[in-house]
């Protein structure tokens, strides 16, 4: 996979006047007694919104779709050991898991499902959603998923405190490690917070930094291509915002960091657009209102970011999966997505989500997300990611603790990408 | 018919077998086949993905890769480290705890009713307690230690150096109640006139617990040991809660990485190989302390 760019994300927010893409908002078909699971991770306003959107979808088509959620940390185990007695009809996919499942012919192609006329709504068709963010639901020349759930990484930052201390908005990662260092132990709280724990949450950092420093960990063949002085940079801006991170943070997932946030520890946060909603939640957060958020950017004029997102695929296995097309279409369309992401934080994967000026303009996170997305590359998706995404992790974990330096830790990277990933 | 025959006949020894076999037959099928099976497997190179296509014969390739892998190395020392310290801790308090409860004189019932208390309290559960126990931020123990004049709380599950300790601790506090429920039970069997015995030769409390309580229930406490070292040689559920083996791997053990490569990884037939070699290991700890029981005439 390359480096892509999603420019168009953004411009698609200011193309004013083009009309909106006809995509009901009704289920297409009928699938009277078909009965189908969906597998996905447990956490709200997510797992809510789908019931009820199960709930919809069962009584437009008579189909029978029940929503199995669990964490996170366990959905890739138990997909795994259920994909191949079709117990899952619907797959949330993460992308470091849709390669290992394609190379093993677990997803079915939805080509054929895409184009039929009679499976979707009128006027649908793959064009309505963001071509960039469709291509890595796709292998082999092959559609297997639709996408949902955009966002990135992004840093949010205390404006009040910022204001306190005269401080001006932060434009560069320069910026963010300054200003981490003068409000770090002011008043008991720390600088900055960001992930730490061997989840992902820190490669996705590791990669939107990778990323602002003009690198990424593979070319558009999938070889080894990172560039290690770059890779220094990026690990050594790790290392830094660490020493003026809370206690802990080599077992910070994003909720962790959000929850730090939230409760008023740090002044800043490095987290994920989706986490960082934690932060304005009247309810979870005792800091609401104080927060701005800006991309990723080594200079002020390229803000970078690491495209995340989840693939709705079907079991290769399902016996259903035509009703089971009908649910994923009906789910990642701009009106569903559009009621997720008011409350979620999240933005959808069509071009009619940001063509509805109503939606966009209640999204307050909105414009650091397409800041971000001008430059990111999307989360990996090769058939050993797992693995590699490991390897990355326990390094960066080893810099933070002082146990190697930034250049060596680099160094180490690379060698293992070329020996996991072929140079 | 032989005598022989007939004798077995008589003495019902053949009806006990012939009512044994279903017994046997069963655990066959759902103990030894698998594991057979499971010998089989770690013979071969496959990914839980690829169910569909051949596996690839390796021979004892995945045993070889087991020798070499450093991750192994260090899940293993990590895990010898945590067997060792968490199980000596649980019986030097478990025969402590046990003492005091053996000679109370009121209350014993109800002591010993908390003492069990976290024992019956799910590890996941009880990891999840630790998590936010100890948490630096949010933590009681944190906002305690804030309250009295320090600076927060100890980073515990964040640090490299504190982390196994961190969780020999969790074990600690679940399990010792195991320790001292054992031990007491021991010291009940214990016949009244040593102690009578004892104290007309003015033999002292530390004399007593060293010189007649102990002695009378080393049996008890090779069971203790037994069992406790079977359960944190296997460790996982409270590992995967609280540290997934990090910081780094300063936690990674056994089980979890036999875990990580079987379900992370999917190499099936490396984790196979990983899991037969944990129950040889494990199976020769055993083994020690059952003989030492056979010495005794416990078995």
């Amino acid at each position: 996979m390359s480096r892509i760019s999603i420019g168009l994300l953004a411009g698609l927010v200011l193309v004013a006047g083009v009309p909106v893409a006809a995509q009901a908002a009704d289920p297409v078909g009928k699938f009277d007694g078909a009965t189908l699971s969906l597998s996905r991770w447990a956490g709200d306003p997510w797992t809510a919104a789908q019931v009820k959107s199960a709930d919809a979808w069962n009584a437009a088509t008579g189909g029978k779709l029940t929503v199995d959620a669990i964490p996170y940390e366990n959905l890739h185990d138990k997909q795994v050991l259920e994909m191949s007695n079709g117990t899952y009809d619907i797959m949330y996919v993460h992308p470091s898991w849709f390669g290992e499942y394609v190379s093993a012919g677990a997803l079915l192609p939805i080509d054929d499902l895409l184009a039929d006329a009679s499976a979707n709504p009128p006027g649908f068709s793959k064009n309505d959603y963001l071509p960039s963010v469709l291509s890595q639901g796709a292998s082999g020349g092959k559609q297997y998923c639709l996408p949902d759930f955009v966002a990135s990484v992004v840093v949010a930052y205390r404006k009040d405190l910022f204001d306190a201390a005269g401080l001006a908005a932060p434009k560069t990662l320069d910026d963010v490690l300054a200003d981490a260092a003068k409000l770090n132990g002011k008043d008991g709280i720390a600088g900055i917070t960001l992930p730490g724990k061997k989840t992902g949450a820190t490669a996705d950092v590791l990669g939107s930094l990778l990323t602002a420093y003009g690198t990424w960990w593979y070319d558009k063949d999938g070889k080894s291509s990172l560039d290690v002085d770059a890779a220094t940079k990026a690990i050594d801006f790790y290392v830094k915002a660490s020493k003026f991170a809370p206690q802990g943070i080599l077992n910070y997932h994003f909720d962790e960091v959000a929850t730090a946030a939230a409760q008023g520890q740090a002044a800043m946060a490095v987290s994920t657009t989706v986490s960082l909603s934690w932060v304005e939640d009247p309810a979870k957060s005792k800091t609401v209102g104080k927060w701005a958020y800006a991309p990723l950017a080594v200079t002020a004029d390229k803000p970078s970011g690491e495209l995340i997102y989840w693939n709705w695929c079907i079991n290769a296995a399902s016996k259903n999966p035509k009703a089971a097309y009908s649910f994923l279409q009906y789910w990642t369309s701009a009106a569903q997505q559009g009621a997720v992401a008011k409350v979620a934080a999240t933005a959808g994967a069509t071009k009619a989500f940001y063509e509805d000026k109503d939606l966009v303009a209640s999204l307050p996170f909105l414009p650091a997300l397409q800041g971000a997305l001008q430059n990111a590359n999307a989360q990996p998706s090769l058939a050993n990611w797992s693995k590699v995404q490991d390897e990355i992790e326990l390094a960066v974990q080893g810099a933070i603790e002082g146990k190697t330096s930034p250049a060596d830790t680099a160094k180490a990277i690379r060698a293992m990408l070329d020996k996991e990933l072929g140079g | 018919m032989s005598p022989r025959r007939a004798s077995r006949l008589e003495d019902g020894t053949l009806l006990g077998y012939a009512m044994l076999a279903p017994a046997v037959v069963l655990v066959g099928i759902l103990i030894l086949l698998p594991l057979a099976y499971s010998v089989v497997l770690s013979l071969y190179d496959w990914k839980l993905l690829e169910m569909n296509r051949p596996k690839k014969w390796t021979g004892l390739g995945n045993y070889w890769k087991l020798i070499t892998d450093d991750g192994l190395h260090n899940a293993f020392i990590n895990t010898v480290i945590f067997m060792v310290g968490a199980v000596t801790v649980e019986l030097v308090l478990g025969f402590i705890i046990a003492l005091a409860v053996f000679h109370m004189t009121q209350g014993r019932r109800l002591a010993n009713a908390i003492i069990l208390l976290p024992m019956v309290i799910t590890p996941v559960i009880t990891a999840l307690l630790w998590r936010y126990m100890l948490d630096p931020q949010f933590g009681i123990v944190a906002q305690v230690m804030t309250a009295l004049g320090g600076h927060g709380g100890i980073d515990v599950w964040g640090s490299s150096m504190l982390a196994l300790p961190g969780l020999m601790l969790v074990d600690v506090w679940q399990w010792t109640p195991f320790a001292i429920l054992i031990l007491h039970a021991g010291m009940l069997g214990i016949s009244e006139e040593q102690f009578e015995a004892a104290a007309v030769d003015g033999a002292g409390y530390l004399r007593v617990a060293f010189s007649i309580i102990l002695p009378a229930i080393i049996p008890q406490v090779l069971i203790v040991l037994l069992f406790r070292s079977m359960d944190t040689y296997r460790i996982f559920d409270t590992v995967f809660v609280l540290t997934r083996g990090g910081p780094g791997v300063s936690t990674d053990t056994l089980g979890l990485f036999t875990f990580r490569n079987g379900f992370s990884y999917l190499q099936m037939g490396y984790a196979m190989a990983l899991s037969v070699f944990l129950l040889a290991t494990v199976g020769l700890i055993s083994a020690v302390y059952i003989r030492l029981l056979r010495r005794r005439g416990m078995l």
